[in-house]
């Protein structure tokens, strides 16, 4: 019994520790999080969050395009109107947008299918 | 002998509760000058000062030496198209504001470097956007040359760069300015934990009087 308890624990510990993509997440930090925020919130009514943010979510892996093509214009998110251009981020590997892409859309709050590489590339091959 | 041992831990102890108060050092260059007092010429120390400045602020009011007179204020060098540290830079400085907002000696100066874009009618636009109601932070434009000028003395950098993201290379650092315009830290504006001690150091300089 007391061994079953301490497994269980242990799983219980460890669970908590796994990063699902933590080649996302430092993709992420390193490209997205100056503007976007550590945790996805965005900046005030300038820059908009992706944690919760229902454009986003419903871009899914569109929002590959975003990343390699930068975007301007104004946009509606969750309501709220933004219009400061972003930059194209270039030289991503199709491997690299799944991650970050993978990452940014399980994360806090948001929820979202897997997107393999191959998705990737040919959605960008397609981009406005 | 437990006589000697217990004064010196009792000294330790009392030493070590009495609380220093800190204080913090003033930056930028000294210069020796000549005074004359009660008659006589004695030599003295002149601390680096911020000199008279005539900015625009997001309300197209102007912003003078005369408006940060006797008030603790910091002050970065931003422009509103900044795609890389801007952002991060002005999410914390929004900490600061919103601890800050009420107190009446107290400002935040951004001197945008890219005043082609950044006029009166855009800061405007970029305050309202940050949320910011017109009060104590002040979006401040100019002549691009009294805004290099400007960030030389107060020890930042900034400056067109075609090559730097945007177009500008600039700190990422936020200055603090004590009440009689001598600089008195610099914070990684990029680094929350900086931006927690910049907090404290405001409270510091605000009881100096």
């Amino acid at each position: 019994m007391r061994v079953f308890l301490f497994f269980v624990l242990i799983l219980c510990f460890s669970c908590n520790s796994i990063e699902t993509y933590p080649e996302g997440k430092n993709l992420y930090i390193k490209h997205c999080s100056g503007c976007h925020g550590q945790n996805g919130e965005g900046l005030q009514a300038l820059i908009p969050p992706l944690a919760k943010a229902d454009m986003f979510l419903a871009a899914g892996p569109y929002a590959a395009c975003w990343i390699t093509k930068g975007l301007e214009g104004k946009i509606l998110v969750n309501g709220i109107e933004f219009e400061n251009a972003m930059p194209a981020i270039k030289d991503l590997s199709a491997i690299e947008i799944a991650n970050i892409l993978n990452y940014t859309l399980n994360s806090w709050g948001n929820k979202h299918r897997f997107i393999g590489p191959d998705e990737i590339t040919s959605i960008t091959k397609n981009c406005p | 002998m437990y006589k000697y041992i217990s004064a010196s831990i009792l000294a330790v102890l009392f030493l070590s509760c009495s609380e220093k108060t800190k204080i913090l050092p003033i930056m930028g260059e000294r210069t020796l000058v000549e005074k004359t007092v009660d008659g006589k010429k004695i030599i003295d120390t002149a601390f680096h000062k911020i000199g008279n400045f005539n900015f625009k602020n997001q309300a197209g009011k102007d912003i003078t030496e005369k408006s940060v007179d006797g008030k603790v204020y910091i002050v970065d060098f931003f422009f509103t198209a900044c795609p890389s540290i801007c952002p991060k830079v002005k999410s914390q400085m929004l900490r600061v504001y919103n601890k800050y907002r009420k107190t009446d000696d107290f400002l935040i100066l951004s001197y945008t470097i890219d005043p082609k874009r950044d006029t009166v009618g855009r800061l405007a636009w970029y305050a309202n956007k940050m949320n910011i109601q017109a009060g104590n932070w002040h979006f401040l434009t100019g002549k691009y040359e009294k805004l290099t000028q400007m960030a030389a003395e107060y020890l930042l950098s900034a400056q067109e760069d075609p090559g730097a993201p945007g177009g500008f290379d600039h700190s990422g650092h936020i200055a603090l300015i004590d009440r009689k315009r001598q600089i008195r830290g610099f914070y990684d504006g990029t680094d929350p934990e900086k931006v927690d001690l910049l907090i404290e150091d405001i409270a510091i300089l605000l009881k100096e009087k």
